[in-house]
């Protein structure tokens, strides 16, 4: 039923500045950069998370994902069908998202039974008696009492909401499931919940899960695999257990010294300088060169490639699977 | 032994409304000495951002504070004062996001030097230069530059270093910190922190930080202070209340955060949700969500009690969590 | 259990107790906030008007066109409540019949621009691209002419009445509406949830007609009940200068015109139907008010 999801040379370029207008100023047009080449396979069932700091073109990823932003170049397959740039509504229904807010992911004018019941008519995926059926049973998915069904958004609290949004996304029992910060603006006690569910959706539905996150420690409790994004590439990608464990990238190291733990007090492990560059200007080399304290000519010459032992397992940087001590 | 800065007593902040009073914030009492770094933890809706705006009289409309607030004079006398005095003076408050914080018609470095001209009734010359000095001290690079970008032109971690510069102008004896570090990524939200911990340790500048982050809290301050519906539930030293939690709120805030350095199987939420200040339960608040729960809770005081040296809290169970967590 | 294609639900009775989410809706006191006073007092004096309109030959004592030249000038008593005009009419009668004309006009020459307003708007809002740049460009044209001057041009190329009064509104009214929808659908519709809409494939009309305009007109909604007003002002307005609606049809503006002569000794002829048109207004902006306040909150 799940199929592979696979990204060819996906990119997405923004014009920030119009041809037209930018002839009549002299200048060149700009263009930022959002996704740079990305390519991947993901097996069907895996749960990959990409992670990375705003601007490195995690959500806008997602967005091509689901067919809300068109692609400049590239294109993504989903179980060996290309999906075209115009997505019919039974592509759509193949790949669906959960949005990172709660609050303004739900159409505040519509109960839950109402949004729900429109999508399985739309898709002609319930008639009649079987409507109201099943709305209760995508309730109970994502663990809400049936109740809920007559209660519009406003009286529900942000978890209540979020398993709103992951029920709408599988109302039209996709084989892939993006969720874009899906936790990120819930608290505490109630981010776990929720990251339990996915979990629990996962081995239930068999569901191909894209968790989009700069959290770390959610990324750590629900992916097989991380992909860690730095302006608009990949720079590592790799298993979850061996990316946290032995990160290769020192973007990867950067980000993992930076988590903030409940055992650990500030000492005098250094902060990865400055912020990400433009991606209007990429730098030469190794786009992280510029930061990294590991940097050596050859890095702001050439271009790393993204390789390693496997389709899996790989990372872009000269000095990775190199002994750790040589490059500390 | 640190001196002590900043003294709130029984601060409660009442919300009129048409049905009756209700106390989001509910008789909260803190100090902060010089140097010292206190976290509040709790969700949104305890009356952790409330306390904060109380103590520097900005409480939105329709709200209004009680209780004392005292402060360090010049000679260290702890002295009260009235909110509005402070605001700028003994006083700095940082916000979660400095995009609307920041005025976006002035230039950085002017947001900066006037709040030093209105402390420091210096000239516009001089206050220039002090700003550029501050900029270069919370650690923008190319302090000079910068000094005149205006603040939709700098990145998230530059605007939130402007507003700590603008902060420090007038050298205040305690910076209130409201969720500084959330719209930030974490490389960027590591370097504040590190800034904040060192203008703490050199400067002697007292804090209190706010934040829904347990892990941020327990890298970055000296004590904390679990907040749950409109009180404190735990007070301690950060290192005692997090590895020997004495209230059952935070036992379970604890159980609930993900750990970036193991794959926990399942992680424990927390069922229900917060009550809202218009319908606290009688008893102890957060009895209906307690996984300890028992009949004598909806009888208990909800108010820290002593439970071992320096570490208060509000169960009267908290003999049985010692037993269970150990 | 009933058999469907989806996978079987999770049984609650399995999962810890602890990782059971938060099954209760929130008090009470969460409520949907109820409609302000000053909507219902708004609301009680335009339905007063309407039901007085809908009534007017029962609540009428005589034929608002009946002449009876003998008694003209009447002042008010018994047998007239607000005595006679000119040519003998009853005043109140006239006045009551008037509710029906003025308030027709005023709400139809509201309700026609706000319907085509608002998917004019809507169109070019969600849209976009040509349909965006001409609509826009169409309503700049009518907001550069003088309103008025608008209005007179239509009546002397229509010939005055009711009709031509309807159509001058409409073709100048709806650009207000369709600014309106057309700002809030380009603030909308970056929304996640209009987004959500999009990704699960619902088609464009749907989306506009369930997601968009619902979360839109209530904007629009304010703005008309003071257009109604306006629309009233200006039938009383144009009937006064005998550009309006045509005599003998009782009418507030012309009636006021009619009594003009008289100000003097019977000032009530003027002045009942100006407190009529007055006290309409009051309502209408109390009405318009209590919605705004309502979804300000």
């Amino acid at each position: 039923m799940t199929s592979e999801l696979a990204v060819d040379d996906l990119v997405v370029r923004f014009p920030l500045r119009s041809a037209m207008v930018a002839r009549l100023l002299g200048r060149t047009s700009e263009v930022l950069t959002a996704v740079d080449g990305l390519s991947f396979t993901v097996p069907p069932g895996e749960s990959v998370a990409v992670v990375g700091e705003s601007g490195c073109g995690k959500s806008t990823l997602a967005r091509c994902l689901v067919g809300l932003q068109a692609p400049t170049a590239g294109r993504i397959r989903l179980g060996g069908q290309v999906l075209p740039r115009r997505r019919t509504r039974g592509d759509r229904r193949r790949i669906q998202m959960v949005f990172q807010d709660p609050s303004s992911s739900l159409n505040p004018t519509m109960t839950v039974a109402t949004m729900l019941a429109e999508l399985l008519h739309v898709h002609d995926l319930a008639r009649g008696d079987q409507v109201r059926a099943r709305v209760a049973e995508l309730l109970e998915l994502v663990q809400l009492p049936g109740r809920i069904a007559a209660a519009y958004p406003r009286d529900l609290s942000g978890g209540q909401r979020q398993r709103i949004g992951i029920a709408r996304a599988l109302a039209l029992e996709p084989e892939v499931l993006v969720a874009d910060e899906a936790v990120a603006a819930l608290d505490a006690s109630v981010q776990a919940s929720v990251l339990n569910l996915f979990a629990e959706l996962r081995a239930r539905l068999g569901l191909t899960l894209i968790f989009i996150s700069h959290d770390l420690a959610a990324v750590r409790h629900v992916a097989d695999r991380v992909m860690v994004m730095y302006l608009g590439a990949v720079v590592e990608d790799r298993p979850a257990e061996s990316l946290f464990t032995d990160p290769q990238h020192p973007y990867t190291q950067a980000l993992l010294d930076a988590a903030p733990r409940l055992d650990r007090r500030l000492g005098d492990e250094p902060s990865l300088p400055g912020e990400p560059p433009s991606p209007v200007a990429l730098p030469s080399g190794c786009r992280f060169h510029p930061r990294c304290i590991h940097a050596i000519d050859h890095c702001r010459e050439t271009e790393p490639v993204l390789t390693g032992p496997s389709a899996t397992d790989r990372t872009a940087c000269h000095l990775a699977w190199r002994d750790t001590h040589e490059r500390r | 032994m640190t001196t002590t800065a900043l003294r709130v007593h029984d601060l409660r902040v009442t919300a009129a409304s048409p049905d009756g009073p209700s106390y989001p914030v509910d008789g909260v009492s803190l100090h902060v000495g010089q140097g010292e770094i206190l976290g509040i933890a709790g969700e949104s809706g305890s009356g952790k951002s409330l306390t904060l705006k109380a103590i520097l009289g900005l409480l939105p409309p329709g709200l209004t504070a009680t209780g004392t607030l005292q402060l360090a004079s010049g000679d260290g006398e702890l002295a009260p004062y009235q909110s509005h005095q402070v605001r700028g003076a003994g006083v700095g408050m940082v916000f979660q996001e400095p995009m609307t914080a920041l005025n976006p018609t002035m230039r950085a470095g002017d947001l900066v030097a006037l709040a030093a001209r209105l402390h420091g009734r210096l000239s516009r010359r001089a206050s220039r230069h002090r700003a550029v000095e501050l900029l270069r001290q919370v650690g923008v690079p190319d302090a000079e530059r910068r000094a005149k970008a205006w603040p939709h032109q700098l990145s998230g971690g530059l605007r939130q270093r402007v507003m700590i510069a603008a902060a420090l102008a007038a050298q205040p004896r305690v910076l209130l910190c409201d969720e500084p570090t959330t719209a930030l990524d974490v490389t960027v939200q590591h370097q504040i922190l590190r800034l904040l911990r060192w203008l703490a340790d050199e400067h002697g500048t007292g804090m209190i930080f706010v934040s829904h982050d347990l892990p941020v809290i327990a890298q970055l301050c000296d004590r904390i202070a679990v907040m749950y519906a409109g009180r404190f539930v735990e007070t301690g030293y950060t290192r005692d209340v997090l590895t020997h939690p004495r209230h059952p709120y935070t036992a379970a805030l604890l159980r609930a955060a993900p750990s970036v350095d193991q794959r926990g199987e399942q992680l424990a939420g927390i069922s229900g949700q917060p009550p809202d200040a218009r319908a606290f339960p009688a008893g102890c608040r957060f009895r209906p969500r307690c996984p300890l729960a028992r009949d004598d809770c909806a009888h208990a005081p909800y108010e820290i009690q002593p439970v071992a040296a320096e570490h208060g809290s509000a169960c009267i169970h908290h003999a049985d969590l010692e037993v269970r967590t150990a | 259990m009933t058999s469907t294609p989806s996978p079987p639900p999770p049984s609650a009775a399995a999962l810890p107790a602890a990782v059971l989410p938060d099954a209760t809706l929130p008090q009470p006191a969460r409520r949907r906030p109820h409609m302000p006073r000053k909507f219902w007092i708004g609301a009680v004096i335009v339905g007063g008007y309407a039901v007085a309109a809908l009534l007017a030959p029962v609540l009428a004592p005589a034929d608002p066109m009946a002449q009876d030249v003998a008694n003209r000038l009447a002042d008010p008593g018994t047998n007239h409540l607000l005595g006679t005009d000119e040519l003998g009419r009853d005043v109140f009668s006239r006045l009551v019949h008037g509710i029906r004309v003025d308030l027709m006009v005023g709400f139809l020459g509201a309700f026609f621009p706000l319907v085509v307003g608002t998917l004019l708007g809507a169109l070019a809002g969600y849209l976009g691209g040509w349909a965006d740049v001409v609509i826009m460009r169409i309503t700049d044209l009518v907001q550069g002419f003088p309103v008025y001057i608008l209005i007179i041009a239509l009546v002397f190329a229509l010939g005055p009445g009711i009709r031509t009064i309807l159509i001058a509104f409409t073709a100048i009214a709806w650009v207000i509406y369709a600014r309106i929808i057309r700002d809030a659908i380009l603030r909308v519709r970056s929304l996640d949830y209009v987004q959500a809409a999009r990704a699960a494939g619902i088609p464009h009309h749907r989306i506009l007609l369930r997601h968009v305009i619902p979360n839109t007109i209530h904007q629009s909604v304010i703005y008309f009940t003071s257009d109604v007003l306006f629309a009233i002002l200006a039938v009383a307005a144009f009937s006064f200068l005998g550009l309006g609606v045509p005599p003998p049809t009782p009418e507030w503006g012309s009636m006021i015109a009619e009594g003009q002569p008289y100000l003097r000794d019977q000032w009530w002829l003027a002045a009942a139907p100006g407190v009529a048109i007055v006290g309409i207004g009051l309502g209408l902006s109390l009405l318009g008010d209590g919605v705004d306040d309502r979804w300000r909150r």
